[in-house]
């Protein structure tokens, strides 16, 4: 691994995220003799999706892994190998934010800050979980489900011993399975969608006859191992001294409103909890990229064309970051991307590029096509909103309680820029990932606004914690 | 925190064997190297490479952080996102523990943020 960001003496394409968009997109490039670099966070590449084990272990992979995932991610990881003296990867760096009448983007990689120019900039930079708070959500041993996930298939530690699974989608079920492999206990799924929209999506869901196989797989071992799946039921809150001892679930209404005459307490360590994603635009939004709204799929993402160019020259955004349909799909558009660069580079023109893609894209209309399904069962309902009470943290950094952000409203702030002056909800660490997307639902629900008036939290340099030594170091 | 002297006599002095109970896997599966860390001055078994984050779990340490305003915190988004696993790596605050890998003589803080040790008043408004 590089210890320093070497800059290259002419600026060359620069994709920030090596997930299957970031990677697929620079290996398209490297099959065109074009040179790469690749920014990431994490300490290795994969993305989220294939998180390479931090252990070395005799299988390669964590047990709880399938035969799929596995040679998934393998596939994808040589190939990046095969093209390392095109690509260059530098794991460990955080995009600080960009200058995009520069052409150049900053980063934090070693303590040091260092200014990288490009002659393309691709955002893969995907998504996270979205957060819905309610009573306790702030206790130890309440974590994302992907976050869960990660500990038992990368670092194969199980991050408690009985978890309850509360959330909507797919991956539920397969976490389930992957909690039980890993030998926690897993008290129950409860998936927020009915089973009747379940039913009605079936259509749907046919368009991706081994996905949907992939899923009826994981139902099938949750039932041979004991494991309930309750539909159309959701989490009402959480308890605990030091840390989560009890987890409250209820049925939800159609809303999603947590029917609370027939709630029910389990006693549980560890609670695991994903109302869906959020697409991580914090760079297209710094950057100045047009942004539109998207209830289902995840909020405000950039606005792209075919080619997945942004409405800024020379950037491009692919994967979950422009538009939530997870890594199948995001492994297409991080390709597209690239051969959208090409056409922009005049290296083929629009006729050449159109064949090339074209089954690409007749793949891509069926993936979305499946995703779809799910998104209309998941997408996440205003009852959620109604969970926290006055006390409940709503921003974990800032430790602003809802009580705070409905006194701010009833001072008639109606957008959520003037609600993190008034509150600092969003202006903590994290920057309003954690809370931004509550607020701006919230606010909207009790000021009857439209999302476009509440607006979103601007992201602004730098997007990540940075020590002024770190400035003063890439000054040398 | 120790200085390096001290660091060194309190790594020999691990005798006890401290049992990560929650590893997935027995010792003999993993090939990382196992060495010693500090966890708030106390010897613990980490394995390299490993992220911080892990290592705390392994050892049932959950409320390990501590936001700006004194409030403990654990883990949460665990990919990097949340920031509020943030914890004191050889001497720097606000490290995201997720996102840190383990390495020989490592020293972890939990409960450290300047904020709130500077400033104690900040807390109290």
């Amino acid at each position: 691994m590089m210890n320093e960001i070497i800059v290259p003496s002419s600026p060359c394409p620069v994709i920030i995220g090596a997930g299957p968009a970031g990677i697929n997109a620079a290996i398209t490039l490297a099959e065109q003799g074009i040179e790469s670099i690749i920014v990431d966070e994490n300490p290795a590449p994969g993305g989220a999706i294939f998180r390479q084990p931090t252990k070395k272990i005799s299988l390669g992979f964590s047990p709880v892994i399938d035969n799929k995932s596995r040679q998934r991610a393998t596939r994808l990881l040589e190939n990046l190998e095969r093209y390392k003296d095109k690509i260059t990867v530098y794991n460990r760096a955080q995009v600080l934010g960009g200058l995009s009448e520069g052409d150049s983007i900053i980063v934090l990689h070693n303590n040091r800050v260092t200014e990288l120019h490009y002659s393309a900039l691709f955002i893969c930079t995907g998504c996270y979980e979205r957060s819905h708070p309610f009573p306790g959500w702030t206790l130890p041993g309440v974590m994302g489900v992907g976050g869960m996930q990660l500990q038992v298939k990368s670092n194969l530690v199980r991050p408690g011993h009985r978890v309850v699974i509360t959330g909507t989608g797919p991956l539920l079920l397969l976490a389930a399975k992957q909690f039980h492999d890993a030998g926690m206990e897993v008290v129950g799924v409860y998936e927020a969608g009915q089973k009747m929209d379940l039913y009605r999506e079936i259509p749907a869901l046919l368009a991706d006859i081994p996905l949907l196989f992939d899923g009826i797989k994981y139902l099938s071992y949750l039932k041979k191992q004991g494991i309930p799946v309750h539909y159309g039921w959701g989490i009402v809150g959480v308890r605990g001294v030091s840390e989560v001892s009890e987890i409250t679930v209820a049925p939800y209404d159609k809303d999603w409103q947590p029917l609370l005459n027939k709630q029910e307490v389990i006693n549980a360590d560890s609670l695991a909890v994903n109302y869906g994603f959020t697409s991580r635009t914090q760079l297209t939004q710094q950057l100045g990229c047009a942004h539109s709204y998207y209830h289902d799929r995840g909020g405000f993402k950039p606005d792209v064309d075919k080619w997945h160019r942004t409405s800024c020259e020379k950037i491009y955004a692919a994967g979950d970051v422009a538009g939530i349909y997870g890594s199948y799909v995001a492994e297409v558009e991080g390709k597209i991307s690239a051969y959208g660069h090409l056409v922009d580079l005049g290296q083929i023109n629009d006729k050449e590029a159109n064949l090339l893609c074209a089954s690409l894209r007749n793949n891509l209309k069926r993936l979305i096509k499946f995703q779809h399904g799910f998104s209309k069962l998941s997408s996440p309902k205003e009852g959620l909103l109604s969970l926290p009470d006055k006390n409940t943290v709503i921003c974990r950094c800032e430790n602003v309680t809802l009580d705070k952000i409905d006194n701010a409203i009833a001072t008639g702030i109606g957008d959520v820029t003037k609600l993190k002056m008034a509150t600092r909800a969003g202006m903590g660490d994290c920057q309003g990932k954690s809370c931004g997307d509550f607020c701006r639902n919230y606010l909207a629900k009790q000021t009857q606004r439209s999302q476009q008036q509440i607006g979103k939290l601007n992201a602004r340099f730098p997007l990540a914690p940075v020590t002024f030594a770190a400035f003063a170091a890439g000054e040398k | 925190m120790l200085n390096k002297n001290e660091f060194q006599t309190q790594k020999k002095s691990i005798n006890t064997i401290t049992l990560r109970e929650n590893d997935m896997l027995y010792e003999g599966e993993i090939g990382n190297r196992k060495i010693v860390i500090m966890i708030n001055d106390e010897a613990v078994y980490a394995y390299q490479g490993e992220s911080v984050l892990s290592t705390l779990l392994s050892h049932k340490i959950r409320g390990f952080s501590q936001n700006d305003h004194g409030k403990v915190q654990g883990p949460y988004c665990g990919m990097g996102v949340c920031y509020c696993c943030m914890v004191k790596i050889n001497g720097i605050n606000k490290q995201r523990a997720c996102q840190h890998s383990i390495e020989d003589d490592m020293r972890i803080d939990t409960r450290s943020n300047h904020f709130t040790t500077l400033i104690p008043a900040f807390e109290k408004e």
